[in-house]
């Protein structure tokens, strides 16, 4: 049991960085690597992989023949068909039933989103616009390239992605759009109205080397770039619905309804994160704001931090960086049904640069959204890049792509095997400290509160990329208190620190059969204090 | 056992073997590459980590024992640090697979586990714009080995074959090799007719490239509404695009002929209004046949694109249209339009007649030299006629 503790620990220990494991780690459980013993044991896969297979199944599926595998979208059809989008601008069904393909549509425009329509027809967010692909004869293939949304702006940049569309209960669409990155300039002719403010448009034609640096590290000169926008699907009017983005990649609904969008670390953006998004709100990046109605001249980059914060919504729950993702991509509502059992109705979060995925719980604390990450499944079978994740009744999906970044290519899939592993279910904020519920009952023992280890940190808001985690303190609760059943155990700790990461080590627990948990580590945002 | 002579050494001397090209899915030369181990100097091999996750050439060749001399150039333009690790047959994604497992100690070894089925590797990850030269003798076992970039989230795409003593299958039935490296990005695969949005050559970002049944081509401009240009030949390749961050262009098999600088459409008199509102509402595919779907201020305006003779037939409905249509010819080459009649260069299509007609574009000069030309190289400084 100890030996499977230690490696388990490894588990978020992948490409971590020093900073996570660095000196201070007098309590920390330390990582073991596991290379020596798979390297003894040979082929076969590394013992927590072994683990994680029995409990869940990953096979795989290959992308159509003759088209680059990298997907952009997933949508799974009523009729029990997988809707893919590819790098290239193929659009392909899948027939799990028959293990077919046959391509729908072709020569998009790096399509990053698909959503099928009541009537059969397939919304597909493309670079250039949100367009409807429809089959108006019956042969199988799109003959109709609606368009149903091109009013946003692109200047050719190669950042300026566009995510979406996700349908809310009410039908709207809502659709992301990345900013531009320095790491190149703008075409000559360009789709939109030029933002005055910023660096002038002729530098951007320039010592591109020199002036990048004056145009920020990811900029906004055309319009809606780092918005969140809501689109009629019927007129293909669109509103501005909530700024400070930098690259939106997942947009998502919790199972309560609410949006929720995942952005990834960067400048002003100390780590990853995951933010519930309202009408309105400013999420962080200052890029966007110009396009604001109530905006004057200013600029962006100068506009003092006390202000910035001031019109912010900062993250409901980050991603520790390196230590729990460092790509978070897509989110998807884990379906309530018996093959996901307590899980249902929690949010799944991909990741790119390694073969995992994580949950996700958030609350509402004094009228603030904060939450929680957990590792969910971690194998080697998953494969890097993550991208797109959807459910097909109890199976997930899951959509590979690189790019020009770390990744992989075709498709997996991932069924519970039924087993139940011993998992944290749900960390909830209390008046006095925690309160964490696990799947099974934990041993009456682990009221021992030298089990519990607690690392808590924060990051900084700035305009540099990332943060390091900033004043971390290791911290054991003062007391313990499991509920008669064993599922439920409420930490008391001394004093909560607002925007903190509280960071849960649960290595050291155990049931009264003496089964360790899966995953070893959660992470609470913690933004407000009861 | 295997006679490996390794030594890794950081290299600023540039590679005395031809670099391989962009793209070139060819493999290196192998000549007089010597039969068995020799002290003789080593075959120089340059072997780029490019953009896209790839090794570049994906394949290569040696005999057993040869002494082969990697020159190991980080070119990937997205600044991604990359590892090479080669490894014993069929060890590639064991090593990958070790690698994600190094925890802390990765950075430090740059990704590069320990494990037997290790032959050689460049013990460091190679910075973007660095290189690494790496002197090894090829095994004497004939056989396959990989090689593998380790760096996290790499592997399960970059990675590579050396053939040793081994014949090399052909290159588009190498399963040894990624197949994405292999499929060169020609749009639609030299399908007619075929439709590929992309960012195009002095066209607007939200550009449309059409390849027509024959051999012409055009791109259409979804952000004014207007076809931009005209090309014959070989349609487009989207390699760069594609496989690069995505700032690269589609490139056009050869120059435009024809380009244009407005609207061919006037309402009501004649003149260009450059404030007119243009808006894009999509396309529809007959047998493959893009027929584009516009409005020009409150005008709706279908235009299909056919071949006709030397040059194009742009067929245009304006199913509400009232009063007469002006097209202005625009750009070099030869204007027909049957249903219209003209007035200083000008041609007026009567309201009757507007609901439906024709504009025959074709190419002005044809010099029999043009056909044989070589594809541009560098799309973004295109001829202007």
């Amino acid at each position: 049991m100890k030996i499977r503790v230690s490696i388990l620990s490894l588990l978020t220990g992948v490409a971590a960085s020093p900073i996570v494991f660095g000196a201070e780690q007098k309590t920390a459980p330390k990582p073991v690597v596991v290379a020596s013993l798979s390297a003894a044991g040979s082929q076969g896969a590394s013992e927590r992989d072994v683990l994680m297979a029995k409990f869940y199944k990953v096979t795989e599926v290959k992308g159509p023949p003759g088209v680059d595998p990298q997907v952009g979208g997933l949508c799974p059809m009523p009729d029990g068909r997988m809707a893919v989008a590819f790098h290239r601008g193929e659009v392909a069904f899948y027939n799990p039933s028959k293990n077919e393909w046959s391509i729908f549509a072709e020569g998009l425009h790096e399509p990053l989103g698909l959503l099928n329509e009541p009537d059969g027809s397939l919304l597909v967010m493309q670079r250039p616009e949100l367009t409807r692909l429809r089959d108006s004869k019956g042969t199988g293939k799109a003959d109709t390239f609606e368009t149903v949304w091109d009013g946003f702006g692109m200047t050719g940049n190669y950042h300026e992605f566009a995510f979406g569309p996700l349908r809310n209960a009410q039908g709207k669409l809502f659709v992301g759009l990345n900013l531009a990155s320095s790491g190149d300039t703008v075409n000559e002719e360009v789709r939109g109205q030029w933002l005055p403010i910023g660096l002038e448009r002729k530098e951007f034609y320039g010592d591109w080397k020199k002036n990048s640096k004056l145009a920020g590290r990811m900029y906004s000169r055309v319009p809606w770039r780092g918005w969140i926008m809501e689109v009629d699907p019927t007129s293909g009017k669109a509103k501005p619905y909530a700024s400070g983005f930098r690259s939106p990649d997942g947009l998502g609904l919790d199972a309560e309804g609410n949006l929720v969008v995942s952005d990834n670390q960067g400048d002003w953006r100390g780590s990853s994160e995951l933010h519930v998004v309202q009408k309105g709100g400013f999420y962080g990046h200052p890029a966007s704001l110009p396009w604001r109605e109530d905006w004057g001249k200013q600029l962006p980059l100068e506009v003092p931090l006390e202000k910035l914060n001031k019109l912010r919504t900062p993250a409901a729950v980050w991603f520790p960086h390196m230590s729990y993702a460092n790509s978070p991509t897509q989110m998807v509502s884990i379906p309530k049904t018996p093959a996901w059992g307590a899980y249902g109705g929690q949010l799944l979060i991909g990741e790119m640069n390694v073969p995992k995925l994580l949950r996700v719980t958030t609350e509402k604390v004094k009228g603030v959204w904060q939450g929680a990450c957990y590792p969910f499944i971690e194998t080697a079978a998953l494969k890097p890049g993550l991208h797109r994740l959807a459910f097909l009744g109890d199976k997930l999906w899951l959509g590979r792509t690189h790019l020009t970044w770390a990744g992989g290519e075709n498709l997996g899939v991932v069924e519970p095997t039924g087993s139940v592993p011993l998992d944290a279910l749900e960390i909830n904020l209390t008046k006095t400290g925690f309160k964490v519920r696990f799947t099974s009952p934990l041993s009456a023992s682990c009221n021992n509160k030298a089990l519990w280890n607690i690392r808590s940190y924060t990051y900084a808001y700035h305009v540099e990329y990332g943060s390091p985690e900033l004043e971390e303190a290791w911290i054991t609760p003062t007391d313990v208190i499991l509920t008669e059943d064993g599922r439920c155990a409420e930490l008391i700790i001394g004093e909560l620190r607002e925007n903190f990461v509280y960071d849960f080590f649960f290595d050291k627990l155990y049931t009264a059969a003496g089964q360790t948990p899966l995953n070893i580590r959660a992470a609470y945002t913690l933004r407000k204090k009861f | 056992m295997l006679g490996l002579l390794l030594s890794v050494s950081a290299s600023t001397a540039l590679s005395q073997a031809p670099p391989p090209s962009a793209g070139d899915s060819k493999v290196l030369p192998v000549a007089s590459a010597p039969k068995a181990a020799s002290t003789k100097k080593p075959r120089l091999v340059t072997l780029q980590m490019a953009e896209g996750l790839r090794f570049d050439p994906p394949r290569l060749e040696a005999q057993p024992g040869e002494v082969l001399k990697f020159e190991l150039e980080n070119v990937d333009i997205s600044h991604q640090p990359h590892n090479f690790v080669l490894v014993k047959p069929g060890q590639v994604q064991e090593v990958v697979k070790l690698s994600m497992e190094m925890g802390e100690t990765g950075p430090n070894k740059g990704f590069i586990p320990e494990h037997p089925s290790i032959l050689a590797s460049s013990g460091k990850v190679v910075e973007p714009d660095g290189k690494v030269s790496l002197t090894f003798t090829a095994p004497m076992e004939p056989g396959i080995y990989g090689y593998v970039c380790s760096v996290p989230g790499h592997g399960m795409v970059m990675y590579g074959a050396l053939y040793v003593g081994t014949p090399m299958p052909p290159l588009a039935k190498d399963l040894n090799i990624p197949q994405l490296t292999l499929e060169k990005g020609l749009a639609g695969g030299g399908r007619r007719p075929f439709v590929q949005r992309i960012f195009m050559p002095q066209s607007g970002p939200a550009s449309i490239a059409v390849a027509l049944p024959g051999s012409l081509n055009y791109c259409f401009d979804a952000g004014n509404c207007r076809v931009r240009y005209v090309w014959s030949g070989p349609f487009l390749d989207g390699t760069k695009h594609w496989r690069g961050s995505g700032k690269d262009l589609g490139e056009m098999g050869d120059q435009a002929w024809w380009r244009s600088t407005a609207s061919l459409l006037r309402f009501g008199g004649g003149k260009e209004d450059p404030s007119i509102e243009t808006k894009f509402l999509g396309y529809t595919l007959n047998d493959g046949l893009p027929e584009f779907h516009y409005r020009i201020g409150k005008q709706e305006v279908f235009q299909t694109v056919i071949p006709s003779g030397k040059g194009v037939e742009m067929r245009f409905r304006l199913p509400q249209v009232k009063s007469k249509v002006s097209v202005a010819p625009d750009g070099e080459g030869l204007w027909k339009c049957p249903d219209g009649v003209e007035r200083k260069g000008v041609f007026e299509v009567p309201s009757g007649k507007a609901k439906g007609f024709s504009v025959f574009l074709e190419r002005k000069d044809q010099p029999p030299q043009k056909e044989a030309s070589a594809p541009t190289s560098k799309n973004s400084h295109l001829h202007t006629p």
